[in-house]
């Protein structure tokens, strides 16, 4: 018997809905099946709602299907985050680790994603689909981070494939279709073109649907000026652009991840400020 | 056999095919001469050079890989628009295959540089020979307030002159690496025989690029350029700039 066919697969999924009661956001869990799961959210003293989300079985196995759904409610504010790396485990045969990510966000609402970073094991081959739908006024600050492998083990883009796609809607449009396919054995990655001399990815899209072109110029010169701080070349680089609407995205690639993990809040600190005039919490974790 | 049809009487007086003279036009609107403003971009290779990730020495390996994922993306969405050159469903297509072309761009000196391009193209196109077509392209972009992009106007316009589409793709995927190699000459010690020679030994990949677009989804669509995107995101702190993007 193969080794892949011994595994269960898992059809993994959570929908979570966010709801206002009494100004504050509540989480109603919906519906989980596991590996995925949600213990309970914590209130943040802005009302936000706090949500770690759990896979129980500490990642993704090649043939597991696993999808998330959420929905937040007009003027509701929550905020998720993972609770351990992402590790995407090795394919024996030819199937592939499959999640997907479905974020509807009504008017007014703000979603702040934290996740921990992805790390695809050697030999595996990963799928993750997100979609992000914002209404009029939606917000959104959404982070992903990616690594080479387990590089304590020496593993350096030795994934057999990887395909990451992050599609954004606002008000119905395309706002950004960010999708990337990486397969080491076709691709030389250490192109300039990819990722260069460096091997951690990190992407953040920050959005609030409605602000007019100049407020999103503004805060880009603002951005940049802080990515060029940050940009050591040799260690660590940092772009930053506008959208051809409603919001920006920030990229960051880096020889290793605490340069990543340290720096992407401080820009949602400089960002959450300029859009809301407030700060924003971040998640309790060694960075 | 040519049919009486096809034999055009031309303004030098010479009698030509239907065929060759699309040809002729190709070859005049894919001309790296062509006055729309192409050789003033780099797409972040200014930026890529400039901090030494880019030399002569890789050049070849990364302009094949920027055909395969930058040329598979805007040959996608030529394809796309060359498709609506003769459908009667015609304006929210050219609305959505514009909108995917902005979308698929983050960084936006690379995104602005595409759309005044096109915007340049349907312009001049429409200067040459004003089809029903192009004029209705054109005047969707006005009403809608939407950007039209360099490679939606290239496969719309080619529609409009009865270009073949894999001729259309092999100029507009020809174009953009001449383009992008004609900058790489004012940034990098590379000569004029070089740079064509990097050029002829890309011809196989182009080809490949070409066969597979029409097979080629929404869904499958995953170009990945984010060492470039980066670089033209970090374009505008480069104290001299030979390019506007």
């Amino acid at each position: 018997m193969q080794p892949s066919a011994r595994l269960e697969r898992m059809h993994g999924h959570l929908a979570l809905d966010f709801t206002l009661k009494q100004q504050r956001t509540r989480l109603t869990v919906r519906e989980h099946r596991p590996p995925l799961q949600v213990v309970r959210d914590f209130g943040l003293a802005d009302g936000t709602s706090f949500v770690h989300l759990h896979n129980i079985a500490g990642g993704v196995l090649a043939g597991d299907q696993l999808t998330t759904t959420i929905n937040l409610a007009v003027a509701t504010k929550a905020q998720l985050t993972t609770t351990s790396s992402t590790r995407i485990y090795r394919s024996a045969g030819e199937q592939v680790a499959y999640q997907a990510m479905h974020a509807n966000l009504a008017e007014h609402s703000l979603l702040e994603y934290w996740p921990d970073t992805t790390i695809p094991f050697a030999e595996s081959m990963y799928h993750q689909q997100t979609r992000i739908d914002l209404a009029d006024a939606a917000g959104l600050c959404w982070w992903e981070f990616l690594a080479p492998g387990r590089e304590a083990y020496g593993e350096r883009f030795a994934y057999r494939q990887l395909r990451l796609d992050c599609d954004i809607y606002a008000l119905g449009r395309p706002l950004l279709l960010d999708r990337m396919r990486l397969q080491p054995s076709l691709q030389q990655l250490n192109n300039p073109l990819y990722f260069g001399n460096y091997s951690y990815l990190a992407t953040g899209y920050i959005c609030r649907v409605g602000l007019d072109a100049g407020q999103w110029k503004a805060l880009e010169a603002e951005l940049m000026a802080f990515a060029s701080s940050q940009t050591k070349l040799g260690r660590c680089l940092w772009g930053v652009s506008c959208l051809a609407a409603h919001g920006l995205m920030i990229r960051g690639l880096s020889t290793n991840s605490r340069d990543l993990l340290t720096t992407a809040f401080d820009y949602w600190r400089i960002a959450k400020q300029a859009l809301y005039g407030t700060s924003p919490n971040l998640p309790r974790k060694i960075y | 056999m040519p049919r009486v049809g096809d034999f055009l009487l031309g303004y030098t007086g010479v009698m030509m095919l239907n065929a060759a003279l699309a040809q002729l036009k190709l070859l005049q609107l894919a001309d790296s001469a062509l006055p729309i403003g192409s050789t003033a971009h780099s797409y972040g290779v200014e930026s890529l050079v400039a901090e030494g990730q880019l030399g002569v020495a890789g050049l070849g390996q990364f302009l094949r890989a920027f055909v395969q994922e930058s040329g598979q993306l805007e040959a996608y969405l030529a394809y796309q628009a060359w498709q609506l050159g003769a459908a009667a469903e015609f304006a929210q297509p050219w609305l959505d295959v514009n909108d995917h072309a902005a979308a698929f761009k983050p960084a936006r000196e690379s995104r602005h540089a595409s759309a005044v391009l096109g915007r340049r193209l349907l312009s001049l196109a429409l200067q040459l020979e004003p089809l029903p077509r192009w004029q209705q392209a054109n005047s969707l972009a006005q009403t809608q307030q939407i950007e039209t992009h360099h490679s939606c106007v290239f496969g719309l316009v080619a529609a409009g002159l009865a270009i073949e589409a894999e001729a259309m793709l092999a100029a507009l995927l020809q174009q953009m690496t001449l383009s992008l190699i004609l900058a790489c000459q004012k940034i990098l010690p590379l000569g004029q025989v070089q740079a064509q020679q990097l050029l002829w030994q890309l011809n196989p990949t182009l080809q490949a690029v070409v066969e597979q677009t029409p097979s080629i989804t929404f869904a499958d669509l995953a170009p990945c350029s984010i060492g470039l995107d980066a670089a033209s995101m970090r374009h505008p702190l480069l104290g001299t700039r030979l390019f506007i993007s």
